[in-house]
């Protein structure tokens, strides 16, 4: 059974229109032997068509995590145990397992991360592409794969994938999910994590056109904020479970709100002049999904008494939307 | 005396292939020559496949160059412990199923340093401290250890045989950002503190622009540009080095228009200059022709046909 929708909660909500996507006090969490492991509480947040949300965390801050909960794809030892989902009016938890079939791919689309085990390894890549896209006509290829740039493959799709690189690959899985099935969202988890630096610039170029020409509505997992800097119009922070800032991308680089976001952004070795030490954050993000307060509190240069108690509020502070205690304060 | 000298280091790896067909040979390293000055550190730059990590694993005698040769700090091949590796990944480079302390005792077993078992255990407390951690590491196992920290013990055990090279073959790219810090301040203090040199292999371009002094940038087994590291991070002058540092992406910056295609076979390396078949730049003259790298009029060299054309305007005022 569907968990009961719960009213309220501060959403992001998004600029550009009525949502397609409404996320609200969501929250996973995985049984393990050593108990009940939350991995993604209270999120909330609201993407408008043609948008591109970027999610960005370190490892283990469960973008991941609510990207699979999105699909209602989660392993068996993983559940949705509150919160709501909208999908352009329909609620995705309610929905039988058959309903959220037809959803899959069709209206809501995934590019994987490693483009080499979403694909058979045994199959040609052609004879793949047939799979699933019904009725692909020659006509139809060469418009698909132009679109993504490889129009040099069109002869080779007898060969099976090992014979093509990554980056072609992902380009592969961009062509069939974004434009051969032209879905209403589209699902990123770290499309471009495992490429070059110069394949990845194709690949980001190649996704920000298409939100361009075809407007693309999307949610972008990484934990690169490079990347999340240059295909995002808004950009939410993950730690520990938690969504602790959503911000327009500018504003978010130009005035980080969360003392986690500013320590994020000063670890970053461009910041610093060579040879400097860089800013780090002390201590480790071991066991913080399971803390009551703030998360982030242990690690804090700014905390209070109430942080390590309370998990704090969203607040709204200029465009950002900010769970801090001292949100808003000159820290 | 240079920490490292390396000679036209190649190295070719042949493939087999079945009954009948020609054996195909990978040119993963295939000329390349540089110096390390002591106490300075070497950042090694470019995308997979181009044979840096080939180059790491020459320096540290995992592969036997096909040609070429290597010295450290003046002497081929004699010393084992003057050069050591810290690799990529920390889980698969430590056995996870001993303890740490096992792992930091072994390479002083293996060299028979430290004979005597309480010196043995004070050398391995102090080089946990090293690297700042704590007595409490010691009986841990790999599984209980987060990336980042575990590391540090493999920077530990790289400096348990007192080596004066470190060679850094992706030392960050597992880790995440805060920690990456915490690692990228590590490497510094020890350089600094214990007069190493580094060699650091790396794909990460602000990590090699924070760290390195002198840089190499790699295509296809060659160096295509090498220098003083801020001249080149600033100024980059070969259009693939121009190509790889636009590609990094940044907050404020569109995505760079990207170069056409991907990198080509190692087996079949296209002829004349290796970049010819994606650079925006080329002639004709680039198929035929290969550019050795010649000294540019602020030191660097590069490896281009069109280098003396491809001034910024502001340098040529």
């Amino acid at each position: 059974m569907a968990p009961e929708p719960k009213a309220g909660g501060a959403a992001a909500p998004s600029p550009a229109g009525p949502a397609l996507l409404s996320v609200r006090d969501l929250a996973v969490t995985f049984r393990t032997r050593d108990g009940e492991v939350p991995a993604v509480r209270e999120v909330s947040f609201d993407l408008a068509r043609g948008e591109i949300l970027g999610l960005v965390g370190e490892s283990g801050s469960g973008k991941s995590t609510l990207l699979t909960a999105l699909m209602r794809m989660l392993p068996r030892n993983a559940g949705i145990t509150a919160g709501h989902i909208g999908f352009d009016g329909t609620d995705l938890l309610a929905l039988r397992e058959d309903g959220m079939r037809r959803l899959r791919g069709d209206r809501i689309g995934l590019i994987p991360q490693r483009p080499m085990t979403s694909l058979s390894p045994t199959t040609s890549v052609g004879r793949q592409l047939r799979w699933h896209l019904d009725g692909l006509d020659e006509g139809r290829l060469k418009e698909l794969l132009g679109g993504v740039g490889l129009g040099a493959v069109l002869d080779r799709l007898d060969s099976y994938p090992f014979e093509f690189s990554g980056g072609q690959l992902q380009r592969l899985l961009i062509a069939v999910a974004a434009l051969g099935k032209q879905p209403d969202l589209l699902l990123a988890d770290e499309p471009t994590t495992t490429l070059d630096a110069t394949v990845q610039a194709q690949v980001l170029r190649l996704l920000l056109e298409l939100r361009d020409r075809v407007g693309l509505t999307m949610v972008f997992v990484t934990h690169d904020l490079g990347v999340i800097s240059q295909v995002s119009d808004r950009i939410g922070v993950m730690y520990a479970g938690r969504l602790v800032e959503v911000a327009p991308a500018r504003e978010l680089f130009d005035a980080p709100r969360h003392p986690y976001t500013r320590a994020l952004l000063e670890a970053i070795p461009g910041r610093h002049r060579r040879g400097e030490p860089l800013r780090s954050i002390p201590g480790t993000v071991t066991g913080a999904n399971r803390l009551p307060g703030c998360p982030f509190a242990p690690r804090c240069a700014a905390v209070v008494d109430r942080c390590h108690e309370e998990n704090p509020e969203v607040r709204e502070v200029g465009e950002s939307l900010v769970r801090c205690h001292r949100a808003g304060e000159d820290l | 005396m240079s920490a490292v000298r390396a000679e036209d280091l190649r190295k070719h790896y042949r493939i087999r292939s079945g009954r009948g067909g020609e054996d195909r040979v990978v040119h993963a390293v295939d000329g390349v020559s540089f110096e390390v000055p002591e106490g300075r550190t070497l950042a090694i730059i470019g995308e997979s496949g181009c044979g840096k990590s080939t180059i790491a694993r020459m320096l540290v005698r995992l592969a036997e160059p096909t040609e070429g040769r290597i010295l450290v700090h003046g002497a081929e091949g004699v010393d084992r412990r003057a050069i050591q590796l810290v690799s990529q990944n920390p889980w698969s480079a430590l056995n996870r199923r001993k303890s740490i302390r096992h792992a930091l005792e072994q390479p002083l077993a293996v060299h028979g340093l430290y004979p005597d078992k309480a010196a043995r255990a004070a050398r391995v407390r102090e080089l946990l401290h090293l690297v700042g951690l704590t007595d409490e590491y010691l009986g841990r196992r790999p599984g209980g250890v987060s990336g980042g920290e575990l590391q540090r013990v493999t920077v530990a055990r790289a400096l348990a045989v007192e080596p004066r090279v470190l060679v850094l073959d992706e030392p960050t790219a597992s880790l995440d950002v805060s920690v990456k810090a915490l690692l990228v301040n590590l490497l510094l203090d020890l350089k600094r503190r214990l007069g190493l040199s580094y060699v650091l292999i790396t794909h990460e371009i602000d990590i090699a622009r924070h760290l390195a002094d002198e840089v190499a940038v790699m295509y296809l087994g060659r160096f295509v540009e090498t220098g003083d590291a801020e001249r080149i991070f600033s100024a980059p002058r070969h259009p693939y080095t121009r190509a790889l540092l636009a590609a990094v992406p940044g907050p404020g910056r569109e995505p760079a228009a990207p170069l056409q295609g991907e990198v080509p076979s190692a087996v079949a390396p296209p002829s004349g200059c290796r970049f010819h078949t994606r650079c925006p730049m080329a002639v004709d003259a680039c198929a035929r022709t290969e550019p050795a790298l010649e000294p540019d009029q602020d030191g660097r060299l590069v490896a281009c046909l069109r280098a003396d054309e491809l001034l910024s305007p502001a340098e040529t005022v």
